[in-house]
Order: structure tokens, then sequence, then C-alpha cells
């Protein structure tokens, strides 16, 4: 069977890993470069990267940190952020990124997840949707939320949106709950059993990590197809390979860690906070 | 030295770099006559079947990859192209090599299609890839083999239905899964294959 995946998302801004909490007040985690090797040294099961600038900056991502990645590790990898274009999903593609993921553009021009399916096919094409819950209790979908002078609500309800995806030939859904994103109190279950009851399409959770019991609670509750965390991965807090083994314990079968020698996590200059 | 066949323009970016981390080095090849001189052969995944046997007509390849006697590998649509026929991209013959049919895999409960995540390799017949038994490795496909000869299994992995893994006839090897991108467990796989 498919193990659920663990999956370190890397914010991207000017070159850099930075993260914020509920996408502002970001900070430096460290290269982007150095990160994704040591994750993928660290038994993560796949990369994402996002450039939360280029969206909310009306730019593509630059591709050329893309092939440095692509040359450096060896597990599969998604970008997001500034993907409006069939033609920029290409370059992303081609420049060796494994999957594209879109979600202002989705958003504003549904047609384009079908337009990237079509000519590379929806196993690539990951619709990243940033939701959150609004003052009388419902979920919607925000976009260009990688700054606070450009994220905006939109008209779609979470869960309506994402019952629409796979007819609109997405492959994979990543859900990223704002309200919990970066406090650290757990994943929003709730919220992800909703979407989980609606599609049948591999569905990531995103937002809310804070120990390695939070995805224990996940994987038992919801059956979601990997999780997403960053600031818990970035801080060394917790630590892939150990990660992999307490879920083991729990008798989550993810792909289980080749311990790392020490070298590989904690490697010269990669371990910056500030 | 590796003859790396990738002619429809598929993306190997990964898979070179991959050969590059293990020390292993190879050419890309293009006409018959750039095999000379190579000890292994490797056909990267080259999207659907139908596109890349045009492609190997159109660039004189067929009768070179069938009389090849050093180990060859075909890396997911590249393993698909080794067997009788292919229904992807319309019903098109492949190279003939391994007997079978690729066919599209069918969705059940829980088990979209793609087959698309790490999987756990199991071991059907021992070979000199057993390295990867009880390892986890990365797919991404719609299509597989079926129709097969159980001796030419070497592994499967689970999907609700038994998915044929790694393949094997005579010198000629298929992995469904992308070794590139499997991360340690690909990367032994590939230098075993480079020390047939």
């Amino acid at each position: 069977m498919l193990a659920p995946r663990i999956i370190p998302c890397l914010d991207v801004r000017d070159g850099k890993v930075v993260k914020g909490i509920q996408f502002q007040q970001h900070r430096i985690m460290g290269d982007i470069v150095d990160l994704a090797a040591y994750y993928s040294q660290t038994c993560a099961d796949e990369l994402v990267f996002y450039d939360i600038t280029a969206s909310s900056e009306h730019r593509s991502v630059d591709s050329q940190w893309i092939e440095k990645v692509a040359s450096k590790i060896n597990i599969p990898f998604c970008v997001a952020g500034g993907i409006r274009t069939i033609e920029q999903a290409r370059l992303v593609l081609h420049s060796g990124a494994d999957k594209v993921s879109i979600n202002t553009p989705a958003v504003e021009n549904p047609d384009l997840i079908e337009g990237i399916a079509k000519v590379f096919g929806s196993q690539c094409v990951v619709v990243g949707v940033d939701s959150r819950l609004n003052a009388n209790g419902e979920y919607y979908v925000w976009k260009a939320t990688g700054s606070e002078k450009t994220a905006q609500q939109t008209t779609w309800k979470t869960m309506d949106w994402i019952s629409q995806l796979k007819n609109l030939g997405a492959g994979e859904i990543v859900l990223n709950c704002m309200n919990v994103d970066g406090i650290r109190q757990g994943y929003d279950i709730k919220q992800l059993q909703l979407a989980r009851d609606l599609t049948s399409l591999p569905l990531i959770a995103s937002g809310g990590a804070g120990n390695k019991d939070h995805f224990v609670q996940l994987f038992q509750n919801v059956s979601v197809n990997g999780a997403l965390a960053a600031t818990i991965f970035h801080s060394k807090q917790c630590l892939i390979h150990e990660l992999k083994d307490h879920l083991r314990n729990h008798n989550i079968m993810v792909r289980p860690a080749k311990h790392p020698a020490l070298s590989d996590i904690f490697p010269t200059g990669t371990h910056s906070t500030q | 030295m590796i003859a790396l066949v990738d002619i429809v323009g598929a993306n190997s970016r990964s898979l070179r770099s991959c050969l590059e981390r293990i020390k292993a080095p190879f050419r890309v090849v293009y006409k018959p006559e750039d095999f000379k001189g190579t000890s292994h052969v490797i056909l990267a995944g080259v999207g659907a079947a139908a596109s890349a046997m045009q492609a190997i007509e159109t660039h004189q390849l067929k009768d070179v990859i069938t009389a090849l006697r050093i180990p060859v590998l075909g890396i997911c649509s590249g393993m698909h192209i080794l067997f009788d026929r292919s229904e992807e991209g319309g019903l098109v013959d492949g190279l003939g090599i391994i007997p079978g049919t690729i066919k599209k895999i069918h969705p059940h409960d829980n088990h979209p299609v793609p087959h698309s995540g790490w999987n756990q390799l199991k071991e059907h017949h021992p070979s000199a890839l057993s390295g990867l038994n009880d390892e986890y490795v990365y797919f991404v496909h719609s299509y597989a083999a079926s129709q097969m000869k159980d001796t030419h299994i070497l592994m499967s992995v689970d999907y609700s239905i038994s998915i044929p893994a790694l393949v094997q006839k005579d010198n000629y090897f298929g992995a469904q899964f992308h070794p590139e991108k499997s991360s340690q467990a690909g990367e032994i796989m590939l230098k075993e294959f480079y020390t047939l």
C-alpha cells in the first residue's frame, strides 16, 4: 500500500527559506538547496517549495534554484507560487520539479488546472487551498495569501471548491488550514475530515503541526495521504527520522527512516533560525 | 559507460543527476552507432508508449535495442516499451522483448489512479537486484504490466491489485518505479544494475 507521506514545506522568498506565523512576519530559516538536501537525507518523502511572494507580486517562480534542487535531491518535489500559465508550468517541470501546485491562479482561472493536466498529466497538478473560517463559522477559500496586504477572501466556500477539483483535472489537494497555521496546536482534523468526505483525490493536511503526536492524531483520525509542515521541521524541534519512528510505533506505516549520520542532521550552515 | 536512451525529450535531469551521484558514467545516445563502447543501457521514461515507439522507429533504434546482449534497464514508460504491446495512447506494438501487455490500472475505492507515491516492494523471485526487497520506492503511473509470465516478475507492490514493479527477461530489466526519485533505495538499485 502507499505509505502516508511526510512533507516539509519550504516557503521561499528571495532565494531563502522563510517561515511566518499565519502567513505573516516572515523570518529566514536557511538556504534553499542546503535545506532541500538536508530533508532528502533525513527521510522526508517529498518536498514542497512555496514561492510565497511570486503570486502576490505577480511574477513567476525563478527556475534556477529549481534546477539546483533537482540535481541535488533524490525524492520528488513540488513547486508552488506564481504559476499562472501552461508555459510557466512547463518551465518548472522541465527544470526538474515533479509537480506544480497552483493556488490563487486556480481560483481565478479554474481552466488552468485542466490545461496543465492535459499536457503533463493530472498527477503533477496539485491544487493548494488556503482556507479560513469566517465569523459566521464557514470555511472560505482565500487567495494571494503570500502577503497580508494582498490576501483576500474569495467567493468560494472551501468545501464547494474541494468537491469541484477532481472534475477540474486536479491530481492532489493540499488543504492549508489558515486558522491553525503557525500556532502549533495540531492539525485541523474537523476541517480535513469534511474535505476527505468530499473527494477521492489524494489529500494533504497542512497547518498546525506542533509536535509528533499531532501527526499521530492526524493519521489516526483522518485518512489523509500526507502531512505537510514547516516550522516544526525547520526549527529541528522534530527530526523527520524520529517522527517516522514515532509514527511506525503507533502502527502508522510511513516509509521507515534510515538513521542518518549526525553530520547529515546538523550540517554546517543549515541550522540558521535567524 | 551507460548508454542513456532519452530520445523524445523526456525530462531525465533527475536520472542524470542520480547517475552522477553514484559515479556511473553515461552518455545520451541518439543513433545506433552511439551504442558502441557502452556496457549498460538505460531507457528513460518517455511519455506514452505510442510516442516512444514512434521516436524509436524514427531514430532506427528498434533493431539495435532488441539485439542488445548487455544489461538493459527500462524505467517507467521505458519499461513499458519492452513489452509486446501497450494500450497507452492507443494500442501500439512495443519491442516485444518481455511477454505481456501494458494496460490502464482501474481505480478502486481509496486507490485512485495514477498510482502515485511510495510503495513497498515485495520479492517474487531473487535476482541480481535483490537489494531492494521490502524497500519503499516512488511510483507515479496510470498504466501497468499485465498478462505477464510469473517468472518474469522479480518484485511487485500491493495497490488493491498486485502491480509488477521490477521485471526481468534475460538481460532486460524493467522498473515501474523511479529509482532516481526513490532516495537511497533507488541509488542502491542503480548501483546494483551498473555492477551487472
